[in-house]
Order: C-alpha cells, then sequence, then structure tokens
C-alpha cells in the first residue's frame, strides 16, 4: 500500500500511480496526517508490517528497490523470516514533545497558507519550523518548493537537492544554529 | 496525534484513516491479518 504526501492533493499523485501501474491501494495524505503520527523527517519511507500491526521493519528516507538491504528485508519478511533489524536512524538531536507538537502544527499551517496564495508567510512559518527541527527534510522540501518550483517540475532536480541541502547546513552551522554533529537548541523539558 | 520519536521496529503501526485514489477511505486499523509493505512517496 502506498501513502503520497501530496498537499495539492490526489490529482498530483495520480499520474505517477498510473504510470507505475499499481495494483495496490494509495491512500493520499494532504494534510500530513502521517508525518505527525510517524515521526518521519524524510523520504521515501518503507515499513513491513505484520498481521497484528507491529512494525517489523523502518527506514525513512532513501527506502529504494536500488538498496540491497531493503530488498532483502522484504524478501525475507514474505517468506515469513525476521527481515533483520534496519537502519538506526536516531538523529544527534530530537526536538522534545513541545517542539514536535509545534513543528507539526506550522507544517500544516504553512499548506494552509500556500493553499490561500500566502507563499511568504507559508515560508516563515516552515522556516521557524525547521528551527526547531533542523534535521526534518520533510519541511525544508517544502520550503525548496515553495520557493524554487522550477526544481521540482516538470522533473526533480535530484543534484540541485544535494546542494542546496549542504549550503543551507553551512549557513546553519555558521550561524550557530547547528553544530556539525545536530542542533544545539535544548529541548522542552518532559520529553 | 504526534509523536516526538520517530516511529520504530516493534513499535505499533500508528492508526490513520485516509482517502484512497481509488475511492473511499482505509484506515491503517483495518489491515490487521494481512502482511503489510507500506510505501511513502511524494514527488519531491
Amino acid at each position: 500500500m502506498s501513502v503520497a504526501l501530496e498537499h495539492n492533493g490526489a490529482e498530483r499523485a495520480r499520474p505517477f500511480v498510473e504510470v507505475a501501474g499499481a495494483t495496490f491501494p494509495t491512500l493520499v495524505d494532504e494534510q500530513g496526517v502521517t508525518t505527525g503520527a510517524f515521526g518521519f523527517k524524510a523520504i521515501p519511507n518503507g515499513v513491513l508490517v505484520d498481521q497484528d500491526g507491529i512494525i517489523r521493519y523502518a527506514r525513512f528516507g532513501g527506502f529504494s528497490v536500488d538498496r540491497a538491504e531493503d530488498v532483502a528485508a522484504v524478501e525475507r519478511f514474505l517468506a515469513g523470516e525476521d527481515p533483520g533489524p534496519g537502519p538506526d536512524q536516531k538523529t544527534p538531536y530530537q526536538p522534545g514533545h513541545l517542539e514536535s507538537e509545534l513543528v507539526a502544527t506550522k507544517l500544516r499551517l504553512g499548506r494552509l497558507l500556500i493553499s490561500l496564495g500566502r507563499r511568504d508567510e507559508a515560508v516563515a512559518e516552515w522556516r521557524a519550523a525547521l528551527r526547531l527541527d533542523p534535521e526534518n527534510l520533510v519541511i525544508r522540501k517544502q520550503i525548496w518548493a515553495a520557493l524554487h518550483p522550477e526544481k521540482f517540475h516538470p522533473t526533480i532536480d535530484w543534484a540541485w537537492q544535494k546542494e542546496q541541502l549542504a549550503r543551507e547546513h553551512a549557513e546553519e552551522i555558521a550561524a550557530g544554529i547547528c553544530g556539525p554533529d545536530g542542533c544545539p537548541i535544548p529541548a522542552s523539558p518532559g520529553r | 496525534m504526534v509523536t516526538a520519536t520517530t516511529v520504530q521496529r516493534g513499535d505499533k503501526l500508528p492508526d490513520v484513516t485516509l482517502p484512497c485514489l481509488r475511492g473511499g477511505e482505509i484506515s491503517f486499523a483495518q489491515l490487521r491479518g494481512k502482511q503489510i509493505l507500506l510505501f511513502f512517496w511524494g514527488s519531491w
């Protein structure tokens, strides 16, 4: 089953599903409900779930048919075996619970503002969210897509994304927002 | 429902209900009894 994270909705997702000839269902997450519920900060993601609803393997960001570890995990899972431990995805900095709620809210607020044609306000909300959660590629890419739409349509410029990420990381380190290993802004208590 | 940490192996699949491209809705809680590969993607 696939989940398309498309704030422009079903019609943005449909052509990809048709080209792929997918026989499985595709769900459309316009509001970013799954980002909040699963807590992931990048896509593409693969999650293997057993018959009891327990997650057996997860990769958030970079899950791909071109990655041998992911293909092997799926094959073992389908054969009834343990898919394996999967990647260790802890980042050096984890926002606290309050920050995470605020980040999820700002992600949704930004999407609402974009839908109302208020792009600069949307980008401001997302930038504030990124300050709180600098490892969050989902948010970073919302900003990129809003400010550089030509890098996403008609095709995605992956080389540009890599360069842009390096540029932004260098700026964040220079501005003292983040250290080279993650963000020094302390999390809220009660995390 | 927002989680502060990313879900991981051993966790229950969060229950979310979303519209389906073919029409109707699916809730993750309905998926019990099957092995699932859930793939999240976007045109970005």
